[in-house]
């Protein structure tokens, strides 16, 4: 057998196997995972939410900044209680998280106005957030988490202040911040102050834009829209399409006043719009508020007064503040305790005077429209009499204030038409001056109208200038149309004062008094000097103050007025003839009445019809005639008087004098 | 002298190499038998079975630890998704209705990798202590666990196609696991046991038995 086969060859072999180590290697390998998994295992941590929705036993994660950092390994109910209990593992490089002060909560899908959020967690599932304590705090692993995503963290790097508010109006937690509608930083959260006066709302403005708060910056309230209304029209603003709809937050520095920068936690004013938080009216505001001059004003009536609320102005500027109402001890009316602003001190003096602006519909239309939304407030006007500290209150604004520069005049008129305070002054239809009031003369048979004309447009007015009435629309409808005269629209509602000034002449004064014509006719005629005659008539008819008298139809003076007799057995009728057409009138002439249509019919004849203008036969007049120059007798003196014929005889018809006017 | 029943009793042995067969003789302590011919190794068994055979299977027995615990795969679909070891992931196969695949990942990730670590051991076992019992029965579990062995792969397969395949960033990805590394250790580890076995010691001790008796 050996021989049928080649032996083997012998070698020496070396002694150790190096199969053991294999095994070895993956022995170690094992210690080391299992060494791994108990070096890195995590912390456990439990938190307590008052509902477990969305969360699921080893699927639900924590995230920190997005990061995984940690998982929910059980989720049990709490015995007796609604809430439930959330066992979870935190990764070892996250267990540091666990500390004091450590929030935990539930990212869930938000959908609300101002953003949305959490979107991804629709696919994922919910997750639970962490945002970590303050650095240093004391280890802790039993937490109570939130159902809601909490502010933002007071500790980002930013700034964060707080403002104080009235109200909240339509911030939310998330609203944004802007600064030139661009987002800067986010309402974080509100709540009501210590005192519950006020809301504080907290505010984070992102780091890079912490800058932009200075201690003077103002913010204002931007959610909604503004609608700034005014008779030239409205103006509509709204800062970003996100804070229209979610509320927000706007800034802005005072030009020219960079305070110095902000730091965390600075408490500002919100205010309720843009123009409420601009310089000006901040500036005012502080100044109301600040402690001033107490004065006291008696009224009648405290209607439309608040204390607290109803401000005292002057030229438009708030210059004090009602601070309290209270009944007059002989109930006479109401007194009102007002504080002035320190700089209006110097208007608390004898002769101040004080009244109530409210809504009314005057002269210059609507006036005072704005105290319908602001409330009344109480016009002053200082005085330049000794100090004082207590006054009587005006039911109406006063008549011109004698303070104002211009021209004040005043204006004497049998009736008052219908002017009011406010009514225009017009020249060439321009608004050169104003009514200021009225009052009647000392024996009450006319009216003083006071003007008051603008400084600018005071060398408008001469002593000669005259002025007449305007208010209304003046029709003058004759035969051969109608003319409509009208001044500007407000004067058609709200009356007015037109003048105009001869060539020449001194300059009006101070306080001096002018005649107010009815219109534009009579206040021109007057520089036509009249003759004045007298008719006697048996009965007035149709005739009346202003109808005309003519001459061969042309129109040479007119009626000025008429009264019975004395003895009541005939009308006066006093007529004025122009002063160039007197030498019409003389001894014999003959004046009759056209008023009235006269016509005679008879089959022989026919139609006869009289002769003188349809209009002097619609509206009336009278007419006269002289008769021819050897027969017209002596010119007459002022003060004549005639008969007044009803009818004129054909032969006064025909006479044609010759008769040399006078030179105008 | 019974006219020998075996090679080995013949002290016959072929080159592993070249199939050359040499007559063995006695081989002193510290030295080796080599091929006349090719210069190989030669050895009446394979060199140290048992030995290099326990040292696979201890460090897949090791491994398979890992392999279970860790996870295999993530699949992420739409950024929502959680690692899945081998046990979870047959589970969610079955929860998701796809049965035979279930099946199919049970066979070649957890049966088959347990038949073949068992069955080894029991081999081992019955080398080591010289069981005569059923040796055709034995044998024919060597050759299962030699042929099935290699089909644990397919699991590690699949995995390495998905993970390329299915990469589509935030949509869906699929990530292997520390545990896949660990089952790929594994297979290799048993199979490298498998081959490392030699199932002629299982006749041999019938052979001791049967000179004995």
């Amino acid at each position: 057998m050996e021989k049928d086969f080649d032996r083997v060859e012998i070698k020496k072999k070396s002694r150790f196997s190096f199969i053991w180590v294999i095994p070895l290697v993956a022995a170690l390998i094992g210690c080391y995972l299992v060494y791994d998994y108990y070096v890195n295992r995590g912390l456990s941590i439990t938190i307590i939410f008052f509902s477990g929705e969305g969360l699921e036993a080893d699927k639900t994660l924590i995230r920190f900044e997005g990061v995984e950092v940690g998982k929910v390994t059980s989720i049990e109910l709490i015995r007796g209680k609604k809430n439930v209990k959330v066992s979870a593992t935190l990764d070892k490089s996250a267990a540091y998280l666990a500390r004091q002060g450590t929030i935990f909560w539930v990212v869930k899908p938000q959908l609300s106005a101002a953003r949305i959020s959490g979107l991804e967690t629709m696919l994922t599932g919910v997750y639970i957030g962490i945002r970590p304590g303050k650095e240093g705090g004391v280890k802790k692993t039993d937490f109570v988490g939130l159902d809601k995503p909490p502010p933002a963290d007071p500790n980002r790097p930013g700034l964060h202040i707080i403002l104080r508010s009235q109200d909240l109006g339509s911030l939310q937690s998330g609203s944004p911040v802007l600064y030139r509608q661009i987002e800067v930083g986010q309402v974080e959260e509100h709540k009501l102050a210590e005192d519950n006066k006020w809301v504080d709302v907290n505010l984070y403005i992102f780091e890079e834009y912490a800058g932009l708060v200075r201690t003077t910056t103002r913010f204002w309230n931007a959610g909604g829209v503004t609608v700034t209304g005014s008779l030239s029209g409205l103006k509509v603003r709204a800062e970003s399409l996100s804070a229209l709809l979610a509320g927000g937050v706007a800034f802005d520095n005072p030009p020219g006043d960079y305070g110095e920068p902000c730091e965390n936690n600075a408490v500002f004013d919100l205010y309720e719009d843009r123009e409420s938080a601009s310089a000006e009216v901040v500036q005012e505001k502080e100044e109301v508020l600040a402690p001033g001059i107490p004065i006291t004003i008696k009224f009648k009536t405290a209607e439309g007064i608040e204390s607290g609320i109803t401000v005292v102005k002057y030229k438009g500027i708030t210059v004090g503040k009602v601070t309290e109402i209270s009944v007059a001890e002989d109930l006479s009316g109401v007194i009102l305790s007002v504080q002035l602003v320190e700089k209006a001190k110097g208007g608390a003096k004898e002769g101040a005077r004080f009244w109530v602006v409210k809504p009314g519909f005057g002269a210059e239309g609507l006036s005072g429209l704005d105290t319908i939304i602001s409330g009344r407030y109480i016009e002053a006007r200082p005085g330049h009499g000794p100090p004082k500290s207590d006054f009587i209150g005006l039911d109406k604004p006063p008549l011109s204030d004698p303070d104002e520069p211009g021209l004040h005049i005043v204006l004497k008129a049998p009736e008052l038409g219908s002017l009011s305070p406010g009514s225009p002054v017009l020249h060439q239809q321009v608004k050169v001056g104003k009514v200021e009031g009225h009052e009647f003369t000392e024996n009450g048979d006319s009216v003083l109208i006071h003007l008051h004309i603008f400084e600018k447009f005071a060398g408008l007015v001469k002593e000669q200038t005259r002025f007449w009435n305007v208010s209304g629309i003046q029709v003058s409808a004759g035969l051969s149309g109608i003319k409509m005269r009208t001044e500007s629209l407000a004067a058609i509602i709200g009356g007015g004062v037109a003048f105009e000034t001869p060539a020449g002449g001194k300059p009006a004064r101070n306080g001096q008094v002018f005649q107010l014509y009815t219109d534009y006719e009579s206040a021109s005629a007057p520089a036509v000097e009249t003759f004045d005659i007298i008719l006697q008539a048996e009965r007035l008819g149709s005739l009346g103050a202003g109808k005309p008298v003519y001459y061969r139809s042309v129109q040479v003076g007119k009626i000025t007025g008429y009264e019975l007799a004395d003895t009541a057995d005939h009308v006066n009728i006093h007529v004025g003839i122009e002063k160039r057409y007197a030498p019409l009138i003389c001894e014999n002439t003959r004046f009759w009445n056209v008023s009235g249509i006269g016509m005679n019919f008879s089959i022989l004849s026919g139609a006869k019809v009289k002769t003188e203008s349809m209009e002097a036969i619609l509206a009336g007049g009278v007419a006269f005639a002289t008769p021819d120059n050897k027969k017209m007798g002596k010119p007459v003196s002022e003060g004549a008087v005639f008969k007044l014929y009803d009818e004129p005889k054909d032969k006064w018809l025909k006479w044609k004098p010759e008769i040399k006017l006078f030179e105008n | 002298m019974k006219a020998p029943r075996t090679a080995r009793e013949a002290h016959l042995l072929n080159c592993h190499v070249c199939n050359k067969l040499c007559f063995a003789g006695t081989t002193p302590q510290g030295s080796m038998a080599v091929c006349p011919r090719c210069g190989a190794t030669m050895h009446l068994r394979k060199q140290d079975s048992i030995a290099r055979t326990w040292a696979f299977l201890i460090t897949s027995i090791i491994l398979y630890i890992p392999a279970n615990v860790y996870p295999v795969m993530t699949v992420t679909i739409l950024g929502k998704g959680e690692p899945d070891t081998i046990a979870s992931g047959v589970v969610a196969l079955i929860n998701a209705g796809m049965w035979p695949l279930a099946l199919i990942v049970f066979m070649a990730s957890i049966f088959v990798p347990l038949l073949k670590m068992l069955g080894l051991t029991v081999l081992l076992l019955s080398v080591k202590f010289k069981w005569r019992w059923r040796p055709v029965q034995r044998t024919v579990m060597y050759r299962i666990i030699e042929m099935i062995g290699r089909w644990s792969m397919v699991d590690i397969f699949m995995i390495s196609i998905l993970v390329a395949v299915v990469a589509f960033g935030n949509l869906a990805k699929i990530h292997a696991g520390l545990g896949a590394r660990a089952f790929a250790l594994v297979v290799v580890f048993t199979i490298f046991a498998s081959m490392s076995f030699d199932p002629r010691l299982i006749w041999d001790s019938l052979g001791d038995d049967r000179k004995k008796g």
